[in-house]
């Protein structure tokens, strides 16, 4: 028997309005005051402000509901049930691996918690060139109010062994580097977040605001995919969804219309882009499914000669923002150092080489430590982002061309890492290249990594950061939505999601998503209970 | 159908499915590698033995691939039945693995392994003369580095897909997992849950 208390068992069993809708066997109709399509950051809060303002609020989720007892730690259960394309979602040259989310709560059902307010730098650059009014000072509140509700705090334990090497070596080198707050509440410090949290310590969306809503009264539609909107006169005057089959991959047959006052977008800047070229949204500024940004990110793998076990403890707990700052936030990219936890699936597909190679360091896996530099793209000019566009059968599929400014990144980024491992006491030093291999001094390591052919597909790149697509703009000539999501052009209908970030963020985007959710939903709220 | 499917296959389905099922792990790899079996109808394999994805020729080719791949993460060629068993078990969790893909996914995944079993890709991408089964070691091996390094986009990519549903299939396993010296499931949460 299981100590721990499942909020969602507990919830259903007090009559949350919850519909599996792959067990629909003919087409329904719902009608409410506003849907939400997406249930992950942006789509949770959203649900909780407007549900808790009296509003009849719709949830529609692609995803499975988990209950706790679903989230059995193990990789192979999962990241087929519970991220996009079993973890392994690609642009559509192959070149980025992407993680998202696709289960209720979306990505923070799976993030590892890392929280940081959006960068001071970023919000300049969006008001400087982008006119928009979302000032340090303007989101300061809403900041503090999303950062109340999940417990983002200080964490208080020392960082574990992964995490504890770019702390050391970010010292011995004289780099800054600060300890990551995370959104938890009675953590057990597992290292297990990417698994789906087992003990709900996580405040994510999936045991805060989405139970929060559907106390409210909300309703929630899960393994059900928003297909499109239908669009007249500049307004949306229904939606159409496709329940899944019970293994939430394929269109059933069932179909699922809803009409509502109003449609809030948030399911991720992959598939709301998607949805709207679907849907046919009049595009006056071109941008829409345009200025997609990734973070796009390349890992330094490293053996020590003491047990590192990188997948034990809070994943994420020391970051160094040092090389962020070297250049101006629009020169030569900057990039931001953390750590992943390694468990062994995806660590496998992850490491380069095969045969022997790859085999020999499996079995180091104990003493295999990895760090990460995520490139904030978006803001010099050759960095323009990726574009989201349909395929025949109208899915979704991500194009982003990684040109010279990020690999030139790339490379200065494999260098500072290596550096940092060695100056942290490892014995070899791997940049995840298929041209590398294990470098046993800091020199050797710079002269290879000043060697690498810079090309797709031997060197890993991975993402797990969407952002940007449908982006804030000024007016319809310079974006798809205005700075409170409101979609140019149409009058019931807004974005809340990381898809309207006209750049990327530069630091994991959680809690910039909650915040300006949060803001927008609220002015949402306050319109729609005048309307 | 892609037309790969039109030549004379190596095994048919039945006769994988079949093996799988009369003889358990060893029989049933035994035969990918050696050679057919005799007939039996579909309807007598249980759903849970059925191949979803995966049929027995690109099977046989992810079953050869395997072990040049893994190194020595894999058994050794000797003892023959552990070998086999392990890649009946290896064939089963990639074909689930492709099977929970989105739709688009699985259509690439396809694509790609009918290149390496059409004879003509597999004699001229590939690089092998003989089918699969009968494929050298160091044939495969010289097939994986010549995609992998490849100036063309199109094989890297091939190569990297190969290498993710390999080593995910294989580093699925909880036995592979330990091996490698991970714990698994923490032991604290297990006792709370009570499945220690």
């Amino acid at each position: 028997m299981s100590t721990i208390a499942d909020p969602i068992a507990a919830g259903l069993a007090r009559g949350w309005q919850v519909v599996d809708a792959s067990t629909l066997r003919a087409d329904t109709h719902y009608e409410a005051d506003v849907v939400i399509i997406g249930t992950g950051a942006g789509g949770g809060v959203s649900a909780e402000v407007l549900s808790q303002a009296g509003l009849k609020v719709l949830l529609i989720e692609e995803g499975p509901l988990p209950l706790g007892r679903d989230f059995r730690l193990l990789e192979s259960d999962a990241y087929p049930q519970l991220y996009q394309a079993c973890a392994a979602r690609q642009t559509q040259d192959k070149a980025i691996t992407i993680l998202q989310g696709r289960a209720v709560g979306g990505s923070t059902t799976v993030n590892w918690t890392s929280s940081f307010r959006t960068p001071p730098g970023t919000l300049a650059v969006w008001h400087e060139r982008y006119d928009l009014p979302l000032t340090e000072a303007e989101m300061r509140p809403w900041f503090e109010q999303i950062e109340t509700r999940l417990s983002i705090h200080d964490w208080p334990e020392a960082p574990n062994a992964n995490n504890a090497v770019l702390a050391r070596g970010a010292q011995q080198l004289g780099i800054s580097h600060g300890r990551i707050r995370r959104n938890v509440k009675g953590c057990w410090n597992l290292g297990y977040c990417g698994m789906g949290c087992p003990t709900h310590a996580k405040q994510s969306m999936l045991v805060t605001t989405i139970p929060a809503a559907l106390d409210a009264g909300a309703r929630l539609l899960t393994r059900c995919r928003a297909w499109r909107l239908n669009l007249t006169a500049g307004e949306v005057s229904g939606l159409e969804c496709q329940a899944l089959d019970s293994a939430g991959l394929r269109a059933n047959g069932v179909r699922i219309t809803v009409r509502a006052r109003h449609y809030v977008l948030a399911g991720g800047a992959i598939n709301t882009p998607a949805l709207l070229l679907r849907s046919r949204l009049p595009d006056a500024s071109g941008r829409l499914g345009k200025r997609t940004f990734l973070h796009p990110t390349v890992l330094s793998a490293a053996l020590f000669a003491e047990r590192v076990d990188a997948w034990h403890g809070a994943p994420q707990t020391v970051y160094s923002d040092h090389f962020l700052h070297t250049q101006e936030i629009d020169g030569p990219l900057g990039y931001k150092l953390e750590t992943p936890p390694v468990h062994p699936l995806l660590a496998s597909v992850t490491l380069t080489g095969l045969g022997e190679s790859h085999a020999a360091l499996m079995r180091q896996m104990p003493h295999l430590h990895v760090m990460l530099a995520l490139l904030r793209d978006g803001f010099h000019v050759d960095s323009q982002g990726g574009e989201v566009s349909l395929d025949d059968d109208g899915h979704a599929r991500l194009a982003y061309s990684l040109n010279d400014p990020l690999w030139e990144a790339a490379r200065r980024a494999w260098l500072s890492m290596a550096e940092l491992q060695f100056a942290a006491g490892a014995r070899q030093v791997l940049p995840i290249h298929e041209d590398a291999v294990p470098y046993r001094s800091w020199p050797d390591a710079r002269e290879a990594i000043r060697q690498l052919p810079l090309e797709i597909l031997r060197a890993r790149w991975v993402s797990a950061h969407v952002m940007g697509g449908a982006m804030m703009g000024k007016d319809a000539s310079r974006g798809v939505v205005n700075a409170d999501g409101a979609c140019w052009g149409m009058r019931n209908l807004s974005v809340l999601d990381g898809s309207v970030f006209p750049t990327s963020i530069g630091a994991n985007p959680q809690l910039s998503v909650y915040a300006l959710a949060l803001r927008n939903a609220t002015k949402l709220a306050q319109t729609l209970g005048h309307g | 159908m892609h037309t790969a499917k039109k030549s004379t296959p190596l095994l048919t389905r039945r006769q994988f499915l079949r093996v799988g099922l009369a003889g358990g792990a060893v029989l049933l790899t035994a035969r990918l590698v050696y050679g057919p079996f005799a007939r039996m109808r579909l309807a007598e394999v249980p759903e849970a033995e059925q191949l979803k994805t995966l049929n027995p020729r690109t099977a046989t080719a992810l079953a050869a691939i395997a072990p040049v791949m893994l190194g020595s993460a894999f058994p050794p060629a000797e003892p023959e039945e552990t070998r086999l068993g392990a890649q009946h078990a290896l064939v089963r969790a990639i074909d689930a693995a492709i099977a929970a893909m989105p739709a688009p996914v699985q259509a690439e995944i396809s694509q790609l392994l009918d290149l390496l079993i059409f004879p003509p890709t597999r004699r001229l991408l590939v690089g092998l003369r003989e089918e699969w089964a009968r494929a050298e070691q160091d044939d495969i091996r010289g097939f994986l580095y010549r995609w992998r390094e490849s100036r063309f986009q199109l094989l890297r990519a091939g190569y990297q897909g190969l290498h993710q549903l390999v080593c995910a299939g294989w580093y699925a396993m909880p036995a592979s997992q330990a091996a490698v010296g991970y714990p698994g499931p923490p032991v604290q949460w297990k006792l709370a849950e009570g499945a220690a």
